[in-house]
């Protein structure tokens, strides 16, 4: 929800209406260009001059080779910048360096400025921490940091000479690193090429401590590229008073060879991403990444939104390599590429990015892959996996700003039931608060919130409620009276507590960098206290980029102190996150036995281990629903896979066609969530009426059919960080045609291919088939093969999916009203039998809520399906343990009540009408009915109810 | 999700040999009136009841695996995505339960009450029919209650409908007589006026012509009929007042006990008399035309006030001279309208003339407003009150509820208002159409930056006018839910209330 839609109200009333009638889009004069934020626009024109020297380009930084040692998987040192005054003389100004090879198999390169580290600085402000901030690591990365002691230098005597040092390091040494001291770089080699390489055109650059000369005009500036606004800046009429001057970093990093690079959410952009400096389908500007509350963002934009991750994948032919820079200040990055270079990396474009931060260290991590599914572990191991969410957030969610009242809520739930279409959670926007006041009832509204969610717990649904960040600074209301008390919220830079406009106008807000906050926020959600015992409750974590109405771009101030004395410009990216991780540690306090979920809008690297996010405040035109694709595969290889984009659309009132086929694209979106404005009119499934409500229950019904697939795929993000949506490189790394495409994704690990409509009207559209695998429709089973565009039909009522040869699905095909009670239901097996003839397939399952999975209380199995000996056979993939005996226990009365087995050739059947069935040392014999391939269209053999169970092993012979 | 009174009623209707047969193969899910649809044929198949193309073993009857399409060999299961499960409910009403609710984990007391859609052990369902056949009577007992009165409640509102109706249609055929005698007004006023500007034109350029003397002598023969006339209807009118006065106190005080038919005939036709009553209609324009007369309106000079008035004008700067001479005309409207100032006329033109103007503009007038006034009776009556013109008899009837900080009035057919602690009454919407079971109530006062408001109002049948409750379900859209006696049906009879009960 929220967003500045709310805010333009709240802003009108307050403030009363200084311009006629607001245009519809983003707001652009709010928020920053690279030119109106000093530090972008002075590293923008630093590369400009390194640029336009060419290899004439001296860069003032170089490490000294004296300084430099290798030991205990450690190369450091220390780099210099030689600063030359008008007089001819000069200074050095030294920033120590490491350069460490973990033993996950990444290096790490940090810097940082030796005179802020060490003793104190004369006038440094007292009240911040002197040193730069360097704990983005300490909030992203969760993973090991300990250095790999097996890495070796091993530099030669020559290279030492002329100061380069060489360390091989990673599994079985593979990976090798090339520093050179002058001038200062590092190059990442696999296989014997580069494929990253830091500060390649010389861009590395610090601002280093320098106090505000007392008499500008006499200063000596001839290292200064451009003085304005280096000691104090203002936008949009607010100042930001910048005590520790500038003290910006910046790198730039080339990946070789490699044509397109992805990642870095969020923004509303296509997929790979573009060139920013101009040139025609080129941006001119930075991608930005500042979380930032962006009301009616624009699509194919490098403008900053509600999350970021500064995370970049390059991935090319036969490679995929990725960096993550580990920093949480205002961040903006250039893109480039260069002509094709025949003589040093063949014949392919190469990537050039110009990495650019307001303050902090530089601390960037170099993943090496050799694949997207390496470099996607590599990174998790590092920030974490997404944490295997309950199965019943995987289900429909049902939002609106708002739902008005506990008959609103209960009538809408009842309709559900009514139009017979299954949905697990249904959730509050701000209104069901006293004004705004979180933790607090619209007691005329919601007398009885308790009741309402036993209600809802009938069915095993859920109620979700929005919580935000910003408590109104109310005397009388305890959460706010006790946080201000205690002095828990983000100060000013005099050490005030800091006020600022949001929702219940003027708010406090919750500094959850802060441990004893954390408590605080624990405190605030024990049962009893807020909601009864009811243990049905979910939260929702918006505004939390943090949105102030009255801020410098709609945020708080840089100059505002957080926990630890660090400046809001420091942390301001990381802020979401723990704001998140706080609701986490409470929801998981108030309720052990179950796992969170909470969805939070603003995010970080590490995000991810937290719950789901979304696209923020979209609108109901198909624009949005395009966008939505790029934008969830961004995120998604970003390492946060658990994400949806609002189905329908935030804004407006979509037709009846979009909403449908929203409805049709989100039942494959990670997070499935319907959600609308409060000035939107109704638009829940049933009100668009026939033939749409039936499109819709069916696109619905299909995300429930699918939740075991979808539960184990959730299940492998969990563990190695490969994501749900998927792009085409992931199964087709080596088809260069298919790196950009952006507007179909693979399902988890169903191997379903599938292509949003995203027209009006269409009613067929192209798929791009990335490989030679055979694929049939999902619907009919007729075969596609042959890399490129295949023609499909695409009436209202047909998602255009095709399913990939060689993978088996796992499907519920009983429709319940919500994901758990269809805990008890048979399963379905769909073989999609490869061209080679076979397929593969995973289950996971376990209880979908507590944690007791993670001490063995789950069932993992391996299907497979053997063209040799044309047999089907289920295996453990587990260890066997007391915990997973108890767990399978609990379902041994789960069975496999259909095995569906497409494009199995029918004369290699031993009989038209039987197969045998062999388990726990029985066999016996099962029906099967065969469609024979015709019109194009596979054979389809159905075993009926072979009467196996999920728990065992098992095979079939056809 | 109660199973039709007419497949109970079929259930009702097999006795004996057919409950043998069911006691031998039972089929779960499956009501004992259709139990006969799952027996073997002479091979021991079945065949799917919407499909008989498909034929199964019998062992494939309820054996959890779906095999007909359309459900069938599954009633007592979970397998078919379209099935039904029926619900014994001993003791209570039959349930039937979409099948994808058998051994989900959920008691469905509100349709198994008998807990029977639970009989795989997920969840331990207990009977709760007696329970909810004690709570089901007296629900039924209170539903027949408000139907029954809501149907008598509607009797009187059709029957008040209906008089309205003939009050108005009373109405509409008095007005057509006043229009006839109007019209005939106007053609006579006009017929004058051609006369009298004959004449006028005629005697231009010259001073008193004959024929002004004729006419001028024959008005005054007029006047004095007409003063005549004026005192006799005057006193008639003291008269009838009086006799009015004594039938009134006959009315008022007669004793109905009294069987007296003379009586009662008198008082029921002196009712009648006074709703007839049409007025005192317009005679005393003509009245007023024998007093405004005088010499003055024969006379040739007339004082033309014009020329001075356009010669201020001409001091004034022009967009004020154009305000000015806009509320000047006005004004002097307002004033020739009563009778302070004579009206415009083309200089030269005669009293007669503007005479006879003013009588065809008091004759158009009052047609005009005649038939106005019978336009909108008319369309009163063509308007859509419903089925009986039910609603006829409750237009501008009001109803409030509070809800949250609002008090909110629903008038019937007029308008909506929302009212808060402080200030006035919004208008959330003017009465627009009825559809089916809701009322629509479109352009109230337009929200801040967005839509005007409007409202929708869901009925059902009730004893009274109540509104239940008042939801915003989209910003500026409100929604009521009432209930009122109009939309109250014939209740069924109450003869078939064992089979209810059963």
């Amino acid at each position: 929800m929220a967003a500045l839609a709310k805010r333009t109200i709240f802003t009108a009333v307050v403030l009363v209406v200084l311009m006629a009638a607001p245009a519809l889009g983003v707001k652009k004069y709010l928020f920053k260009t690279c030119g109106e934020a000093s530090f972008c626009r002075r590293n923008r024109a630093y590369a400009d001059l390194a640029g336009s020297k060419g290899a004439a380009w001296a860069s003032p930084y170089a490490i000294d080779p004296s300084t430099v040692t290798f030991d205990g998987g450690v190369l450091q040192g220390s780099i210099q910048k030689t600063l030359t005054d008008s007089t001819g003389a000069s200074s050095n100004v030294e920033f120590p360096f490491q350069l460490v090879f973990l033993e996950s198999g990444s290096a790490r390169f940090v810097v940082d400025e030796k005179q802020r580290a060490e003793s104190p600085i004369p006038g440094f402000p007292d009240n911040l921490t002197q040193r730069r901030y360097n704990e983005a690591s300490k909030w992203a990365v969760t993973g090991d940091l300990t250095p790999d002691i097996s890495a070796v230098e091993s530099t030669t005597d020559e290279e030492r000479m002329t100061a380069v040092y060489r360390v091989r390091y990673g599994p079985d040494r593979q990976f090798e690193a090339i520093v050179q001291a002058n001038p200062l770089q590092i190059k990442f080699y696999r296989d014997g090429e580069p494929h990253v390489i830091l500060n390649d055109r010389g861009l590395f650059n610090m601002d280093h401590y320098r106090p505000k000369p007392s008499d500008m005009d006499n200063q000596d500036l001839s290292n200064e590229l451009d003085v304005k606004d280096m000691w104090e800046e203002s936008f949009g009429g607010k100042e930001d008073k910048k005590p520790k001057g500038p003290e910006s970093i910046a790198l730039d990093v080339t990946f070789p060879g490699y044509e397109h690079v992805f990642g870095i959410p969020e923004h509303a952009d296509q997929f790979s991403l573009r060139e920013t400096r101009g040139g025609e389908g080129n941006h001119n500007e930075p991608y930005r990444l500042f979380n930032v509350d962006i009301f009616e963002y624009e699509v194919n934009s490098p403008m900053a939104m509600y999350g970021a991750i500064p995370f970049m994948q390059a991935h090319k032919k036969g490679s995929s390599v990725a960096i993550f820079w580990a920093n949480a200040a205002e961040t903006w990055i250039d893109i480039t590429k260069t002509k094709p270079n025949p003589e040093s990396f063949g014949i392919r474009k190469s990537t050039e990015t110009h990495w650019i931060s307001e303050s902090g260290i530089i601390d960037v991590y170099v993943f090496l892959g050799p694949d997207p599914t390496s470099v996607y572990q590599q990174y998790g191991l590092l920030t974490g996996f997404t944490s295997l969410p309950p199965i019943y957030s995987l289900g429909y969610h049902q939002c609106r700003w708002n739902y008005n009242s506990e008959e609103d809520v209960l009538e809408v739930d009842a309709n559900f039931d009514k139009y017979d279409i299954p949905y697990d959670a249904i959730w509050l926007d701000i209104e069901y608060t006293d004004n705004k006041k979180y933790f607090t009832w619209l007691k005329s509204m919601f007398p009885n919130p308790e009741k309402m969610m036993q209600v809802l717990d009938k069915r095993k649904r859920k109620l979700v409620t929005i919580i935000d960040p910003h408590l109104k600074k109310e005397s009388g209301y305890k959460v706010y009276e006790g946080l201000s008390k205690n002095e828990l919220a983000v100060k000013t830079d005099s050490g005030d507590e800091y006020n600022g406009w949001c929702w219940p106008g003027e708010s406090a807000w919750i500094d959850t960098f802060n441990p004893k906050a954390i408590e605080y926020w624990k405190e605030q959600f024990k049962p009893g206290k807020y909601c009864g015992h009811e243990n049905n409750l979910l939260i929702w974590n918006d505004m939390n980029e943090p949105s102030v109405f009255n801020g410098p771009e709609v945020s708080a101030p840089r100059d505002t102190i957080h926990y630890g004395n660090w400046e809001h410009r420091d942390v301001h990216n990381i802020y979401g996150l723990t704001f998140v991780n706080a609701t986490v540690q409470a929801m998981q306090a108030r309720e052990p036995r179950q796992r969170p979920f909470v969805l939070t809008r603003a995010f970080y690297a590490g995000s991810q281990r937290l719950g789901a996010v979304w696209t923020g405040d979209n609108a109901a035109t198909w624009d949005y629903l395009r966008i939505a694709t790029p934008m969830l595969l961004s995120n998604s290889i970003a390492g946060f896979g658990f994400v949806g984009a609002d189905v329908g659309g935030f804004f407006g009132n979509p037709t009846s066609e979009l909403l449908t086929r929203w409805y049709q694209a989100g039942a494959f979106y990670p997070f499935f969530r319907g959600h609308a404005h409060i000035e939107s009119k109704r638009r829940e499934p049933w009100i668009p009426g026939e033939p749409y409500t039936s499109i819709i229950r069916a696109a619905i019904r299909l995300r429930y059919q699918l939740l075991p697939s979808i539960y184990t795929a959730f299940h492998r993000a969990s563990f190695d960080g490969v994501p749900i949506v998927r792009p085409m490189f992931l199964l087709a790394p080596d088809n260069e045609e298919a790196f950009g495409i952006d507007d179909q994704f693979f399902f988890g690990e169903t191997g379903l291919l599938v292509k949003p409509i995203v027209q009006e009207g269409a009613t067929s559209t192209d798929i791009y088939l990335p490989d030679d695998e055979i694929y049939y429709d999902y619907w009919d089973h007729t075969i596609y093969q042959g890399i490129g565009y295949k023609h499909i039909e695409a009436p209202l009522e047909k998602i255009p999916v095709l399913a990939r040869g060689g993978h088996i699905i796992v499907r519920r095909d009983r429709q319940r009203r919500s994901a758990t009670l269809m805990s008890h239901d048979p399963l379905t097996l769909v073989v999609n039998l490869d061209s080679t003839g076979n397929a593969a397939g995973v289950l996971y399952l376990d209880d979908g809520e507590t944690p007791a999975y993670s001490r063995g209380a789950y069932l993992h199995r391996f299907f497979m399906f053997n063209a040799e000996d044309n047999i089907l056979r289920s295996r453990s993939m587990q260890a066997s343990s007391g915990a997973n005996k108890s767990f399978e226990k609990s379902i041994d009365d789960i069975r496999i009540e259909r095995i569906i087995v497409v494009g199995l050739d029918s004369d290699r059947l031993k009989t038209n009408h039987a197969v045998e069935a062999f388990q726990d040392r029985k066999s016996w014999s099962a029906d099967i009915d065969v469609t024979k391939a015709a019109d194009g269209k596979a054979t389809v053999v159905t075993v009926r109810d072979p009467k196996l169970l999920v728990a065992a092993d098992w095979s079939i012979q056809f | 999700m109660k199973i039709s009174v007419g497949a109970f009623a079929l259930a009702l209707a097999y006795t004996g040999h057919e409950v043998l047969a069911a006691k031998s193969t039972h089929v779960r899910g499956v009501p004992d009136a259709d139990q006969a649809l799952y027996q073997p044929d002479e091979n021991g198949n079945w065949a799917c009841l919407n499909h008989p193309d498909i034929v199964l073993p019998m062992s494939r009857i309820n054996d959890d695996y779906c095999d007909c399409p359309d459900g069938s060999d599954e009633p007592g299961t979970s397998a078919c995505p379209n099935g039904k499960f029926y619900c014994v409910n001993k003791g209570h009403v039959p349930g039937l339960i979409p099948s994808s609710r058998v051994n989900d984990g959920v008691c469905d007391y509100d349709i198994c009450c008998d807990g029977s859609d639970e009989w795989a052990g997920i969840v331990k369902c207990e009977n709760k029919c007696r329970e909810f056949a004690a709570e089901y009577a007296k629900k039924q007992a209170e539903v027949r209650r408000t139907q029954v009165a809501g149907w008598n409640a509607r009797a009187k509102l059709v029957a008040k409908a209906s008089s309205i109706r003939q009050a108005l249609q009373k109405e509409l055929t008095q007005l057509d007589n006043q229009i006839a005698v109007s019209d005939a007004r106007v053609v006579k006023a006009k017929e004058a006026l051609k006369l009298a500007e004959m004449q006028s034109s005629s005697r231009v350029g010259t001073k008193g012509s004959p024929l002004l003397g004729r006419v001028k002598a024959r008005i005054e023969e007029y006047q004095k009929a007409t003063a005549a006339l004026t005192d006799r209807i005057t006193m008639l009118e003291a008269r009838l007042a009086l006799a009015q006065e004594i039938l009134q106190k006959l009315n008022e005080e007669y004793n109905p006990n009294y069987n007296d038919e003379g009586v009662k005939a008198a008082v029921k036709a002196y009712q009648e008399f006074k709703e007839s009553d049409p007025g005192d209609g317009d005679y005393r324009q003509y009245v007023d035309i024998t007093e405004t007369d005088d010499d003055e309106l024969f006379s040739e000079e007339q004082i033309d006030v014009d020329p001075d008035i356009v010669e201020y004008e001409s001091y004034i700067p022009l967009q004020w001279r154009l305000w000015i001479h806009d509320q000047k005309t006005k004004l002097r409207d307002f004033l020739v309208q009563h009778g302070l100032l004579a009206e415009r006329k083309p200089s030269g033109e005669t009293a007669s003339v503007a005479n006879a103007k003013k009588e065809r503009d008091a004759a158009e007038r009052q047609n005009n407003e005649l038939k106005s006034k019978r336009e909108n009776v008319a369309k009163d009556l063509a308007a859509d009150f419903g089925d009986d013109d039910v609603f006829r008899a409750l237009a501008g009837e009001c109803v409030d509820i509070e809800s949250g900080e609002f008090t909110y009035q629903m008038c019937f057919n007029e308008r909506i208002t929302q009212k808060g602690k402080s200030g006035g009454p919004t208008n959330l919407g003017v009465f627009d159409k009825i559809e089916g079971d809701k009322m629509h109530f479109s352009n109230g006062v337009k929200c801040w930056n967005g839509p005007q408001r409007s409202a929708i109002v869901e009925m059902q049948c009730g004893e009274k006018n109540k509104i239940l409750s008042v939801s915003e379900p989209a910003m500026c859209e409100y929604f009521f839910k009432i209930v009122t006696p109009a939309l109250c049906t014939k209740p069924p009879d109450t003869d078939t209330k064992p089979k209810d009960e059963l």
